[in-house]
């Protein structure tokens, strides 16, 4: 296998990546500045925050461009237990961090920190190194692998991370060759729990029926989804224009998380989000290509579960936005505000950016 | 990694993307206007901006009616703590400051029966003052709320009340004018409400950079009148004093200047408060100046004597042929009211005497048609078109219901039903060189916003020729010269004028005793500023007009001649 190495890093990911950041940051000024001005009584308090993490996020994805993708080869193993660690710490009073009803942060002192990112990062790495191995191991084992942090994700209650954990290590499964046969049974199987835990919790059986029929209950259980179908019908074909946004008046809830392209779509109409959801594919397919292209096995399951982590965040966020998929608070990669998400992509993509550089030309 | 299922795992995303993107446009395209309206009516709120009501003032800009502001308060039950009687004890030792206030005893009656109904939401009370608001808010009783809603102030007290009406509530609770000029001009004076759509956020407070103004609220014209408010105070005053002292039952009294038909002072008594409209009995609201009809005796001659000069049929020095005696009309006799009868009068002394056989004389002489002619162009029978919502005019008979006895009896003013501003606005034609001009009591209508003036319209016509009109006015500058001297009248002003006593019908009699007595008159006689009638109803201390409208007519006139300078 001829192992070309490239001098400069692949910019045909870089700069959607950045556009995308980019874009991101102009609507969260857009959208925040009237919950801003209410909460915080500072207007630019989301942007400053989002511009703060995007700083820390291009210096970690900085250096891990550098960083040879093979180092998390070799320190697939730790990584993963270390994760394991993290997401056990997080229900250890004192250093666990208690909100909005889960347990989903570590108190570091200085920032708070999401463990499952860290598990995110560190489940990708440890498959990507397991199936890229000559004689892997069956696909039972590996799934006992799985399950432990998807276990504790589930616990703290995180499901949307978890849905997006096991989603990619799927995909990495597909890739490997894996029996379609078992990979769907599983599925099912993840399908069926999925619905159990559904239906065990009040909380989320209110947002899957809101996604059946967001006209059942507008000012109840379905008032989300009505809000978005209202946003997404007010923009039309070509939007109201720039920061005419109406829904932004804290009609739509999780305006500059969640519902960030329901909102966009509102000023930028259809063919905005045409046009967007075209540029998120094309930087996709590049962030595919580079899998395909990767130098080795292990690159290349890398590259992919990165890419993977990306599209399955963006694919469940458009699919809850266009109301085809239930609302799981699931963020739009590189758009939505918020730290933990950002400074996990960005750094995934400095990997990529390296893994990039090794590139084979067909 | 294999190739294949790269490619499958490429085309599945370009799937999803394609069904999402599917989707989206559902969403923003095909359900998309539905949805957008559906948007627009959670955030828009349409508002009525209510418009202030317009103000009146005196020919001099004083006020005589403003707004101000005024609470109604409600009880909200569910959000009430206490007990209701534990309310109504706390509450009604406060409203009992209120001007308009029943006894306390009463009053917590009236508000007991008023929360014992089945609503929820109940007024307590309306039109309380700011000051007893707080006191009330002071109380702190949970469950209480006020309203605003601004009434109507009378700086001037009621002096014109029959002149102004009052501002009362339509059924949908909305201010509304009643009577008078509030009547008349109500939709001047309400202007119109805007309407004010709003777009709100969730939490209903507007989005400041979006608010849209869709019809901009018009406020109140004001209206500025040719009321005199001194003439006013000295009508008013005097009207009062003269139905006390002549004992009379009601009364009444108008001044219009006689160039322009404005009217510079109106009363009638007995009058009700316009703030306190609904303690008094509804059968006060219409200003019987406009409104009653009445039989005016012989203040009526002058129009029928006018008339035959007019026509040529008679002149000033023409001698009665008839006047010897009693005249018979079929089965009845006319007689003059003193029982002396002047063979050969003149014209001038049938005036002067107002000698009853005389004017039948004249009517004989005229004929039926060009005497109901003559009277039609005075402007009897039809409505004076005066600003007043109230105003009221009796047609007059047609022609062939006209028998000779009628015709006899008009002439001296029984058996014909006149409202006292016909009776003004026919008397200003001999005093105006013959020309008819509609009273008027608003001189013009302006707007705060714009000095935008708009002047009512009047009539004004030709009745009379200067000749016959100065024949006539000598004639009654005469009758006020040479008429029995039983009023004081002041010497330097020359006034032309009548009285006049006509018996009341009652059932279809005339009671000699029950009269209405009265004066219509001008002054001064050659260059005449005011015409003005007094009429008194049952005077009790003479039935005669002579003795009692025209005594205070000239009581008046002395005032006004003063204040306005005429001697």
């Amino acid at each position: 296998m001829a192992r070309k190495v490239y001098r400069t890093i692949d910019w045909s990911i870089l700069i959607p990546a950045l556009i995308l950041i980019g874009f991101g940051l102009m609507m969260i000024a857009d959208i925040s500045l009237v919950e801003a001005t209410v909460n915080f009584g500072d207007k630019f308090y989301f942007l400053k925050h989002q511009l703060t993490w995007a700083l820390v996020g291009g210096i970690l994805g900085l250096i891990f461009s550098f960083i040879d993708y093979h180092f998390w080869e070799k320190f697939a193993r730790p990584i993963f237990f270390l994760a394991l660690v993290a997401l056990i710490l997080v229900f250890v009073p004192g250093i666990g961090i208690s909100a909005y009803g889960a347990k989903r942060w570590l108190n570091l002192i200085i920032i708070n920190f999401q463990p499952v990112e860290l598990a995110k990062l560190a489940l990708i790495f440890y498959f990507s190194s397991l199936i890229s191995k000559e004689n892997k191991r069956p696909l039972w084992q590996q799934l006992v692998v799985l399950c432990l942090p998807l276990a504790l994700i589930l616990f703290e209650p995180d499901f949307s991370s978890a849905v997006l954990v096991a989603v990619v290590v799927a995909i990495l499964w597909f890739l490997s060759g894996e029996s379609l046969i078992q990979i769907l049974f599983l599925g099912l199987l993840g399908l069926t729990a999925s619905w159990l835990l559904i239906s065990s919790s009040p909380y989320r059986k209110q947002r899957m029926l809101g996604l059946f029929n967001p006209f059942s209950d507008p000012q109840g259980k379905s008032y989300h989804a009505y809000q978005l179908a209202l946003t997404l019908g007010s923009g039309g074909w070509l939007g109201t224009g720039m920061g005419n946004s109406r829904q932004k008046y804290q009609y739509l809830p999780e305006a500059t998380t969640d519902s960030i392209v329901a909102l966009a779509a509102e000023e930028f109409g259809f063919l905005g989000i045409a046009v967007f959801i075209a540029f998120f594919s094309f930087f996709v397919f590049r962030c595919f290509l580079i899998a395909k292209r990767a130098a080795d096995p292990f690159g290349q399951f890398l590259a992919a579960g990165i890419t993977g982590l990306i599209v399955i965040q963006g694919l469940i966020n458009l699919g809850a936005t266009a109301i085809i998929l239930p609302l799981t608070g699931m963020p739009f990669p590189f758009v939505s505000y918020g730290g933990s998400s950002l400074i996990t992509l960005m750094a995934a993509m400095g990997i990529l950016l390296n893994i990039s550089r090794y590139q084979q030309v067909p | 990694m294999t190739k294949s299922r790269f490619s499958i795992l490429l085309l599945l995303l370009l799937a999803f993307n394609l069904t999402v993107s599917a989707r989206f446009f559902y969403w923003q395209v095909v359900a998309g206007e539905e949805l957008a309206v559906a948007a627009q009516q959670q955030r828009f709120q349409f508002a009525e901006v209510t418009a202030s009501r317009g103000e009146i003032f005196s020919s001099d800009s004083y006020p005589l009616v403003l707004n101000k502001p005024a609470f109604l308060i409600y009880v909200y039950l569910p959000h009430l703590k206490g007990t209701i009687d534990s309310l109504t004890d706390k509450i009604v030792p406060v409203l009992d400051h209120e001007k308009n206030s029943s006894p306390a005893a009463d009053l917590k009656k009236e508000i007991k029966e008023r929360l014992s109904g089945k609503s929820k939401w109940v007024i307590l009370r309306r039109r309380i003052n700011e000051k007893t608001k707080k006191e009330i808010e002071n109380l702190e009783i949970n469950g209480l709320g006020f309203e605003r809603e601004d009434i109507r102030d009378y700086p001037e007290a009621s002096m014109a009340a029959h002149l102004l009406g009052f501002v009362g509530r339509d059924q949908s609770g909305k201010p509304k004018g009643y009577f008078g000029l509030e009547g008349f001009y109500n939709q001047q004076l309400s202007g119109s409400p805007g309407l004010l759509i709003e777009e709100k956020n969730v939490f209903g407070k507007p989005i400041i950079s979006a608010n849209r103004v869709k019809e901009t609220m018009r406020p109140g014209l004001n209206l500025q009148l040719y009321l005199d408010r001194t003439a006013q105070f000295i009508l008013a005053d005097k009207l009062k004093e003269g139905l006390e002292k002549y004992g009379a039952k009601s009364g009444w009294g108008v001044i219009i200047d006689s160039q322009t038909g404005g009217v510079l002072a109106m009363a009638s008594f007995p009058n009700y408060d316009p703030e306190l409209y609904f303690s008094f009995d509804q059968k006060l609201f219409p200003n019987p100046i406009a409104a009653e009809s009445f039989e005016p005796g012989s203040i009526f001659k002058p129009f029928v004597m006018a008339t035959a000069l007019e026509q040529g049929v008679v002149k000033p020095e023409t001698k009665c042929t008839k006047c010897s005696g009693p005249v018979k009309i079929g089965d009845d006799k006319i007689e003059t009211w003193n029982g002396q009868y002047r063979p050969n009068c003149t014209m001038r002394e049938i005036i002067q005497y107002s000698d009853n056989v005389g004017m039948v004389f004249v009517a004989q002489e005229l004929g039926k048609s060009k005497l109901l002619a003559g009277i039609k162009k005075f402007g009897f029978g039809q409505k004076t078109e005066i600003d007043l919502q109230e105003e009221n005019s009796l047609a007059i008979r047609p022609s062939n219901q006209w028998y000779p006895i009628d015709l006899a009896t008009l002439s001296f003013g029984q058996g014909i039903a006149v409202t006292p501003i016909q009776m003004v606005q026919a008397f200003n034609v001999l005093a105006n060189k013959g020309r008819l001009i509609s009273p008027k009591i608003v001189k013009r209508i302006w707007s705060n916003r714009n000095s935008h003036y708009y002047q009512p319209e009047q009539k004004n016509r030709r009745v009379l020729s200067q000749k016959t009109t100065s024949q006539m006015k000598e004639m009654l500058v005469n009758a006020v010269e040479n008429g029995e001297a039983k009023w004081a009248k002041p010497k330097k002003l020359i006034v032309a004028g009548k009285t006049g006593t006509a018996q009341i019908p009652i059932r279809g009699h005339y009671d000699k005793e029950k009269t209405i007595a009265s004066f219509i008159g001008f002054a001064p006689a050659d260059d005449p500023k005011f015409v003005m009638l007094i009429s008194l109803r049952e005077p009790s201390t003479s039935p005669w007009g002579s003795e009692t409208a025209a005594p205070l007519w000239f009581t008046i006139a002395e005032r006004l001649a003063y204040y306005w300078n005429l001697l």
